[in-house]
């Protein structure tokens, strides 16, 4: 909080108020900024990214679409005296054309790619090229020219798509590329030729290191990716939050209108309401039956079947957990344990990185980690690093510095780097640790929405690059659930 | 405070934003932060917050065609998509604080210094603002913690001025009415 300067508005402020004791309160709400908020900068620029592919595809149909508008309007009535003079001109500029370009239909095909100048790809990303029209498989990558030269593997997704990517596996990272079509050697699936297209400029991004694989002291693994398949859609619209319940049947998440929701695992079932609307957060008691969910102004627990509403406090929270099987909160000023409540040596701030331990024996705020039995209070370095995720067992945290992804014991003790990796999030359970790194190698869309929670037959114990937010692995390793931005 | 660009700028910006990508990606870069900040004020999540402030801009793009400058800041548009935004999340949901309950959890807490005390009675405050209904929260942040002008506020709101004026001064009545002891002068 910090005191700042008013724009001026002080008249306005003596029209609103007539009482003294109220134009006092309204001068302290103005001096003093409310608690700083600040955005995940993955979120920010990976929003900015879909931002910008939403914008250029929307200039591309605009520009197709404007031609057609101009066309139009050669037939409305001040234009058509003008039609019927340059239609001469046209049709014989029509007739060169055919013959130099070759039997083309509209003769125009747009291309759009998934790449820009302006911002980075992973090495292992595809180029995407779209093309407006079905298109010839041979001519067409015959026709696709990458500079600097690189051997490449063609996939067409479908006759209008065509991925593209590197057969050695990754782009040269700190590398620009440019992939042009060459004019008229791609042909459209009717045999017309293409002209000119503008290529697509991108650089590539410096390799990523490899990312730990999960044990109690996690180590560098440079396994790629597990292949992933059997992937079911086990719910429509979108989830901010997942979690399994321990036998792994079932997964609870929140959706889009804030209620928590049930969903099997199989999908046999539609997903059912447990609480809600307005779930900000919650937590599945380790035997499953129960969970602990926090709304805006009150911290309530539920049985997982939507049974037994019980709200425990009206209080706002920061975040919930289990310390065995009784609930516990953070508020943000204490920490409400079944024994009792244990006082912060300093109030926290609103939207504060607050964590409790899996076993609910330690809380993580701001650079400190207070053990709730000892009351003892552990401070790590300032400013502190970017907490990523507990162990299972609640002795170790993983957090992000700008060096890379680290592991230290609860009290700071005995750091690791473990991987040089820029890894903004993280879940780690008994069965797996996924980290994930903004979506910087998901697969564009030109839409978050609709987004789908799915449950995969396969774990991806190793990572994903494709989720933002954490995905979950169920106990047994069989699925990984996660709520996925359409990539 | 940083300074802002003239309006005329911003005029020319948003013009060239509904053909150019690149001149909405500045505005984007311009307003994110505020918008976020306020929508993070309204629903207090993080998640929630970056899907409304998803929706958000992805409207605006889907809309800034449309838009007309009125004389007003942008950010007032954006502010609105925002304030419609986060009434459709929670549109079913109704306030159920009790400020009395606030005051009470807020009363808790160990002994401060002269400034922690100051900090503590501005958070207990900006709390209350919080449990305040839907449109008074919403004016009350606009006005205090986004600096906006009466009128500014109204365009947002799709309310009079006068009725913006109501809902500031209801709030602040009752938030002094619930805070306790007179909070002390920022200086």
């Amino acid at each position: 909080m910090s005191p700042r300067d008013f724009g001026g508005d002080f008249e306005e402020l003596d029209e609103l108020f007539s009482d003294p004791e109220d134009r006092r309160l309204a001068a302290i709400l103005t001096s003093v900024q409310a608690p700083e908020v600040t955005a995940d900068p993955a979120f920010r620029s990976q929003l900015r990214r879909e931002l910008m592919q939403e914008a250029w595809g929307r200039s591309e149909r605009r520009r197709r679409k404007g031609g057609g508008a101009s066309w139009r309007a050669l037939f409305t009535p001040p234009g058509f005296a003008w039609a019927g003079a340059v239609a001469g001109v046209v049709m014989i500029a029509l007739v060169v054309v055919a013959l130099s370009h070759g039997p083309g239909r509209d003769g125009t095909v747009y291309v759009t790619y998934n790449v820009d100048p302006i911002h980075p790809v992973a090495a292992v990303q595809p180029i995407e090229v779209k093309f407006s029209q079905p298109m010839d498989p041979t001519s067409t990558q015959a026709a696709v020219q990458i500079t600097p030269a690189t051997q490449v593997n063609f996939q067409w997704t479908d006759p209008t798509t065509l991925k593209i990517t590197p057969a050695s596996g990754s782009f040269a990272p700190n590398t620009q590329y440019t992939v042009n079509i060459a004019p008229t050697v791609a042909k459209t699936a009717t045999g017309a030729a293409v002209p000119a297209v503008k290529p697509a400029l991108f650089t590539v991004a410096p390799t990523p290191s490899p990312v730990p694989t999960p044990s109690a002291t996690p180590s560098v693994s440079p396994t790629p990716p597990a292949a992933i398949s059997g992937e079911h859609q086990v719910a429509s619209g979108s989830a901010s939050a997942m979690a399994w319940l321990p036998d792994g049947s079932a997964l609870l998440y929140i959706a889009g209108d804030g209620r928590l929701m049930k969903a099997s695992a199989s999908g046999s079932a539609p997903p059912v309401a447990v609480a809600g609307p307005g779930v900000l957060r919650f937590a599945v008691s380790p035997d499953g039956s129960t969970a602990i969910f926090a709304s805006a102004g009150a911290v309530s627990t539920v049985g997982v079947d939507g049974s037994k509403p019980n709200q425990l406090a009206a209080v706002a929270t920061l975040a919930v957990g289990w310390s065995a099987d009784k609930p516990e909160y953070v508020t943000d000023s204490s920490v409400v344990t079944p024994t009792g409540e244990v006082k912060l040596d300093h109030a926290l701030a609103a939207g504060s990185a607050v964590a409790l331990s899996p076993d609910g024996s330690r809380l993580w705020y701001g650079g400190h980690v207070l053990d709730l039995t000892s009351k003892k209070v552990s401070d790590w370095a300032s400013p502190p690093p970017t907490f990523l995720a507990w162990s299972p067992d609640s002795q170790h945290v993983l957090y992000s510095t700008a060096s890379g992804l680290a592991l230290a014991a609860f009290d700071g003790s005995s750091p690791v780097t473990v991987s040089g990796s820029v890894v903004s999030g993280a879940s780690w359970s008994r069965a797996s640790l996924i980290v994930y790194s903004g979506g910087a190698a998901c697969a564009p869309s030109t839409s978050r929405r609709p987004r789908r929670t799915t449950s995969r037959s396969r774990p991806a114990s190793t990572h994903s690059r494709c989720w933002r937010r954490p995905a979950r692995t169920s106990p047994s390793r069989a699925r990984v659930a996660s709520g996925r931005p359409g990539c | 405070m940083s300074s802002l660009p003239s309006h005329a700028d911003e005029v020319q910006l948003v013009e060239r934003a509904k053909r150019d990508p690149a001149a909405f990606g500045e505005l984007y870069d311009r307003h994110f932060s505020q918008i976020y900040r306020f929508v993070y004020s309204r629903v207090r999540d993080q998640s929630a917050a970056e899907d409304v402030t998803s929706e958000v801009f992805m409207k605006a793009l889907r809309g800034i065609g449309r838009y007309q400058d009125t004389g007003r800041p942008f950010s007032a548009w954006l502010y609105q998509i925002a304030v419609n935004a986060v009434n459709d999340r929670y549109r079913s949901q109704k306030p159920t604080e009790d400020i009395d309950s606030q005051v009470a959890v807020s009363d808790r807490g160990p002994a401060l210094d002269e400034v922690a005390i100051l900090n503590e009675e501005v958070r207990q405050i900006w709390r209350l603002v919080e449990t305040l209904p839907a449109p008074q929260r919403a004016a009350m942040v606009l006005k205090f913690q986004e600096d906006m002008k009466i009128d500014d506020i109204a365009a947002v709101m799709g309310k009079s001025p006068g009725a913006v004026k109501l809902l500031i001064h209801r709030g602040v009545t009752r938030i002094r009415e619930n805070v306790g002891a007179a909070p002390r002068r920022v200086r």
